[in-house]
């Protein structure tokens, strides 16, 4: 009798083993999964918003912002140095605070003569170039000089 | 005690087979969200290149016009002589294409009144950039001579819906059973 309840309780105990082992080495797994999924869709959310802010940007220098200070109207906080803006946001894209750090960095240099811009995106995670062009058509008067 | 043994264990394999397929699915959703912004960032980023090439071509277009409007300046008739001059930008501009000559309709509107161009510069294998232009000429000094009528992307290919499915094919499934029996 004593022997069997040994027995059962050795029996329950090796199981007991076998399941916790089990559950750390699946619950480890599953962790690291959710984890990579949490940082890729993290990353792709943030694409997503630095797209549309370089499309945004590039909308604003059609419209008619096609010189650094007039960019700068439309964005607090954005440092000029001579033909390149610097715009920074954070992840919620507003613009960067006085020592809030920032996550993406839009760096926007002006060929003025060309009529173009380059617009680099600058994150921790990856960075992407867009070229924005402009268009202002010729006059009589432009063209007869 | 005996019947109960291994229960735990087989609904901890089931729970943890659950689990391990949602965090699968998860990470598969937002790899496809990944690939989904990427392949957004770089259709993006192609339509501004062929919006860049674009521009190219108008101003090319705005300084063979310039070439043009000086030229026929000089003449007695100067406004015949601009749209008959435009007759061989095609010539000079190989992009370029005129759809249209001269309206001779003098009480059309300056919107119709005029020789359009087009041209188009391709974005990506199935898309191009056309633009459609209204060149008129420009009687005041302050006068543009084109403006932009249309300026929008195009599909190239046309898109077919993908309508197959894969569902089983019972005269096949019953000739593979009785092929089957046969040869036991």
């Amino acid at each position: 009798m004593n022997k069997n309840t040994r027995t059962g309780s050795h029996l329950f105990f090796i199981e007991f083993f076998i399941v916790l082992s089990f559950f750390l080495i699946v619950s480890t797994v599953c962790l690291r999964l959710f984890a990579a999924s949490h940082t890729i869709s993290t990353d792709a959310s943030l694409r997503c918003r630095s797209l549309i802010l370089q499309s945004s940007v590039a909308a604003l220098l059609q419209a008619g912002a096609d010189t650094p200070e007039k960019l700068c109207c439309h964005f607090q906080g954005s440092i000029i140095k001579e033909n390149t803006v610097k715009l920074q946001f954070n992840k919620e894209l507003e613009p960067v605070q006085n020592g809030e750090e920032a996550a993406l960095c839009l760096i926007v240099t002006f060929h003025c003569e060309e009529m173009y811009a380059i617009l680099s995106l600058h994150s921790s995670s990856f960075d992407n170039d867009m070229t924005a062009s402009w268009y202002r058509p010729m006059t009589r008067k432009e063209a007869l000089q | 005690m005996r019947k109960m043994t291994g229960l735990s264990l087989m609904v901890l394999i089931l729970l943890s087979l659950c689990l391990l397929t949602l965090s699968l699915l998860s990470v598969s959703e937002a790899m496809t969200d990944r690939s989904l912004s990427i392949k957004s960032a770089e259709h993006t980023e192609q339509y501004y290149a062929a919006d860049l090439a674009a521009k190219k071509i108008l101003e090319d277009i705005d300084e063979t016009l310039a070439g043009i409007l000086r030229n026929a300046v000089k003449s007695n008739a100067p406004e015949e002589q601009f749209y008959r001059s435009l007759v061989n930008i095609k010539a000079i501009i190989p992009d370029v294409s005129l759809l249209s000559t001269v309206s001779t309709d003098k009480e059309a509107s300056s919107d119709q009144y005029g020789v359009t161009l087009a041209f188009s510069v391709p974005v990506s294998e199935n898309q191009v950039l056309t633009a459609m232009l209204m060149v008129s000429y420009p009687a005041k000094d302050n006068d543009t001579m084109m403006h932009i009528l249309s300026w929008k992307t195009i599909n190239t290919q046309e898109w077919e819906a993908d309508i197959s499915q894969k569902v089983l094919r019972l005269s096949t499934a019953s000739n593979q059973a009785t092929k089957e029996i046969k040869d036991e």
